[in-house]
């Protein structure tokens, strides 16, 4: 199912106002811990049409991370994710958003770092 | 004192050989010690015994992974190649990637390799640009966690057909004359398309070549079940190097 302008402006609103906190916080946790830090999944069941959603699991974290710092809008339209890499050319990391359109999985990568080639726009996941 | 893989009966292992990985670092950088295909280390992979010193250990949790951004050396494409790897699973509770060059969008994918929980199988898929062949490890049978399973997958543009082995074993084969894509995706270990399929287990002694290996490269590689690496090569003393003296 194909993503609408309005929504995807609705998405990318929200995004770059989370991804703007996130790289604050990891430019102060990278001072502190010479690595960036990884965030779980915002929601176990990712957003659905670009309605916003509370997430369920900003207090869930992986081994060795905090979970998530403190976020002014817990209410995304999507569900956020946080990678970190280190790599030849250094460290870096990148935010990754997912929302459901339809029956279709739609995904939006954001680098922080060396390895641009992870940006990408809002891309459905084609099926197997 | 040359770098090669022993035994290497035909002297042969190194030719066209793309990349390999013998994923001995504990974390960060896992090296590329034949090419300059060094992986990335997504989420902190960690390190654990493995077949040949350490293994890279992926903890499914976390979507830990190792990449390696496209290029022309890893690319699949229509071309005779071959990879293979260890792998070792520590739960068979879900489907699980070892190996892939697999993207978000379908123009994009060429092959995987995975351990497919529906089919309770190890499993390879192999993209062209409308179809796909998916070639299910079924002389294997179910594979067992906490082993270590050598895995060999290749596709031969010349014969047209492709193939999965387990352990030296009988492969799997296929007539697929559709080819590979030569896709932009990343080449991950761990992981499929960055954030899908998670493994949790181990991946050690890997490679990547651009050629069908024969029967004996790959016995050579499985080495009886030792497994083989890439390193300086023993040195073998040779007669000129003595001098006799009759008394």
């Amino acid at each position: 199912m194909p993503m609408t302008s309005a929504v995807k402006r609705e998405l990318n609103k929200s995004l770059a106002k989370i991804t703007a906190e996130i790289s604050a916080y990891e430019s102060s946790y990278f001072s502190s811990h010479n690595s960036y830090w990884q965030g779980v999944p915002t929601h176990t069941i990712r957003p659905l049409d670009g309605v916003k959603v509370p997430g369920d699991r900003w207090d869930s974290k992986v081994s060795d991370h905090p979970a998530w710092p403190p976020i002014s809008d817990k209410v995304l339209p999507f569900s956020a994710q946080v990678h970190t890499y280190d790599g030849p050319s250094g460290k870096g990391y990148q935010v990754l958003a997912e929302v459901m359109i339809g029956k279709d999985l739609w995904i939006k990568s954001v680098n922080f770092g060396s390895e641009s080639y992870r940006n990408h726009d809002w891309t459905m996941v084609e099926p197997n | 004192m040359p770098d090669g893989f022993n035994p290497d009966t035909g002297g042969t292992l190194t030719t066209n050989l793309e990349a390999y990985w013998k994923m001995d670092e504990e974390s960060g950088t896992r090296v590329d010690s034949f090419g300059t295909n060094d992986l990335t280390d997504n989420n902190t992979v960690t390190f654990n015994t493995g077949k040949v010193s350490n293994a890279a250990q992926f903890t499914l949790a976390n979507l830990e992974s190792l990449t390696v951004a496209d290029n022309a050396s890893i690319s699949a494409g229509d071309t005779n190649w071959t990879w293979a790897g260890w792998v070792y699973l520590d739960a068979k509770t879900v489907s699980q990637t070892f190996a892939s060059k697999w993207a978000i969008v379908a123009a994009d994918r060429e092959w995987l390799v995975q351990y497919d929980v529906a089919d309770d199988r190890l499993h390879a898929i192999y993209r062209a640009s409308a179809t796909q062949q998916d070639l299910i490890a079924n002389n294997l049978g179910s594979p067992s966690t906490a082993t270590w399973y050598f895995i060999v997958v290749w596709h031969d543009a010349t014969g047209d057909t492709v193939g999965i082995q387990i352990n030296n074993g009988t492969a799997n084969t296929a007539a697929w004359a559709d080819g590979v894509q030569d896709g932009t995706g990343p080449f991950y270990y761990g992981v499929t398309f960055g954030t899908s399929v998670p493994l949790g287990g181990r991946v050690d002694e890997c490679g990547f070549w651009r050629k069908v290996l024969t029967a004996q490269e790959k016995t050579d590689l499985y080495n009886g079940g030792n497994a083989n690496t890439y390193g300086p090569l023993p040195v073998v003393a040779s007669d000129a190097s003595f001098t006799f003296a009759w008394v």
